[in-house]
């Protein structure tokens, strides 16, 4: 087709569209495509404020930092920060898989029946063989768990939430008859580490702690440094604009279900870690506690905005508010309802940023 | 004629018997295309006659129920629009397939990133930012288009900008049309 001759009508359509006349330096190859003239409009500011949307959870979390420092007497010590780190792992490493599923527009209810298939799968074996055979057999039941659900979502197209919703219940219960209703101590050295570490002074900095850093460290890369994480915004975005530009949108959204399995079955040796008994009724609520901590990190319900840095401290806050509350001796029911308080007001914020800009 | 025009201008693409069906709704009835090697072509009717369809099957967005196409005299099957990009065909589609939260170096290499040279694009798929940001700067700077940033989202752009990011994207990267 004509593209020269389709700009020459684009052009004439749109006054705006002038050849630059903006001076070329050469430090700066971007302003050769820039002009000097940025209009500065409201809409523009609450644009570049969002720009950062990693600020809000962070302001939040600060607060929650200074009010409970202020309010109480046992929340600022190192020896707190280490228990809320040891007490982020589980949720904050399933909740990086829960953000790669919400970035393509997804959601998993299953995550943490995932987590606690590969728990009771690793218990289980550890009990009477190898323990390194056990968490590989632990971590490929937790893959093939998401992948099923990749599978079902990208190639058969059912809604995430039915789909995961579905594998929820099947999974608690295969984990279940699995495991005949008991529950596994774990004696291994190699499953419980991660709830070990290198003391500085008194305080325990955790393997598990430094695996769910590392493993932010590793997501944040792929998601901003790589085609594959351009493309998982991009598909979350619009996956037909994704689509029309040569994406393989079900590979794409098919490798961020069974990554983010990967993801649980990390999460399933933190959990080990955390507290070594593999326990098939365990962690029931898991899969909303790691929603929570995406969308309180500021990642859109819609897809395609957040992000892995914005999960880790979407997960401090939800563990931090429920530490200072506790510290404070506050009833741990008003911890669930300031929680769900919270959630609402992120997705509201979400909603509402995200219907303007779509407008 | 001239010596230089004497030997028939090849046809760029052909198309024979293009039909599509949508259930009941025949979108498309043999439909047959022919455009010539650097010819400008409107494919114009009324609304519903088919015109997205046909632009669309010749895209490779849509794979037609029969009919065959011709790239160069050569057939060829499309069952994606990747193959019809790989084949060097590149569209603007009515709806622009911009995604809005992306920026707009983002958009036009949106499928075909390009890597950095050596271990880090190789093993570690380490995106070249620097080089698609330049690349796209200058494609926006050749054909007249002014924005602000190459990294502003496109959603943070006109609509006349849009569109000029959809086309500047396809004439980046069309090899035949």
């Amino acid at each position: 087709m004509g593209t020269r001759e389709l700009l020459g009508r684009v052009r004439m359509q749109d006054p705006e569209m002038t050849v630059a006349t903006a001076p070329r330096s050469d430090s700066d190859k971007e302003a050769a495509a820039a002009v000097a003239t940025p209009p500065t409009s409201p809409r523009q500011q609450t644009l570049s404020l969002f720009a950062y949307p990693i600020m809000g959870p962070l302001f939040a979390l600060t607060v929650i930092f200074v009010t409970f420092s202020l309010t109480t007497s046992t929340f600022m010590n190192a020896g707190n920060m280490s228990l809320i780190a040891q007490q982020s792992v589980v949720t904050g490493t399933l909740a990086l898989g829960q953000t790669l599923i919400i970035l393509v527009s997804g959601i998993d209810l299953a995550d943490g029946a995932i987590m606690v298939l590969g728990t009771v799968v690793a218990g289980s074996i550890a009990s009477h063989s190898d323990a390194a055979l056990a968490m590989a057999l632990g971590f490929v039941a937790c893959v093939v768990a998401a992948s099923i659900n990749g599978l079902v979502i990208a190639r058969f197209r059912l809604p995430p939430f039915i789909a995961t919703l579905g594998m929820f219940t099947i999974i608690a219960a295969a984990a279940r008859l699995y495991s005949q209703s008991r529950s596994f101590p774990v004696t291994s050295d190699l499953l419980s580490v991660l709830g070990s570490g290198p003391e500085f002074g008194k305080v325990v900095v955790t393997y598990g702690t430094m695996l769910w850093v590392a493993l932010t460290l590793v997501l944040g890369y792929a998601l901003n440094e790589t085609p594959w994480g351009v493309r998982v915004y991009a598909i979350g975005n619009s996956p037909i604009a994704a689509r029309l530009n040569g994406v393989n949108v079900r590979r794409v959204v098919f490798s961020a279900y069974a990554l983010a399995g990967v993801l649980y079955a990390f999460a399933a040796w933190q959990a080990l870690g955390r507290t070594p008994i593999a326990d098939p009724s365990g962690y029931q609520l898991a899969n909303l506690d790691s929603i929570t901590a995406v969308v309180i990190g500021g990642t859109s319900l819609f897809g395609g905005r957040g992000g892995v840095a914005g999960t880790f401290i979407g997960t401090l806050i939800v563990v931090a508010l429920k530490n200072g509350l506790t510290q404070a001796g506050i009833d741990s029911l008003y911890q669930q309802i300031a929680t769900g308080a919270l959630v609402m007001l992120a997705v509201g914020a979400d909603q509402h940023l995200g219907r303007g800009h779509r407008a | 004629m001239t010596p230089a025009f004497a030997t028939v201008p090849s046809l760029a693409m052909q198309a024979i018997g293009l039909t599509k069906h949508y259930g009941q709704v025949v979108a498309m009835d043999g439909a047959d295309f022919e455009l010539a090697r650097g010819e400008i072509l409107a494919v114009v009717g009324d609304n519903g006659a088919g015109k997205s369809t046909l632009i669309k099957a010749l895209a490779g967005a849509l794979i037609p129920d029969s009919g065959q196409i011709y790239l160069d005299g050569e057939p060829v099957r499309f069952s994606s629009p990747l193959d019809a990009r790989l084949a060097g065909v590149e569209t603007v589609y009515q709806e622009l397939a911009v995604a809005t939260q992306l920026d707009i170096a983002q958009n036009m290499f949106l499928g075909r990133e390009v890597r950095k040279p050596g271990v880090l694009g190789a093993f570690l798929w380490q995106l070249d930012k620097k080089r698609m940001r330049q690349q796209a700067a200058e494609q926006m700077h050749s054909l007249g288009v002014r924005v602000q940033s190459i990294r502003q989202t496109i959603e943070t752009l006109s609509g006349g900008q849009r569109q000029a990011v959809a086309v500047a994207r396809a004439a980046a990267w069309a090899a035949r049309l």
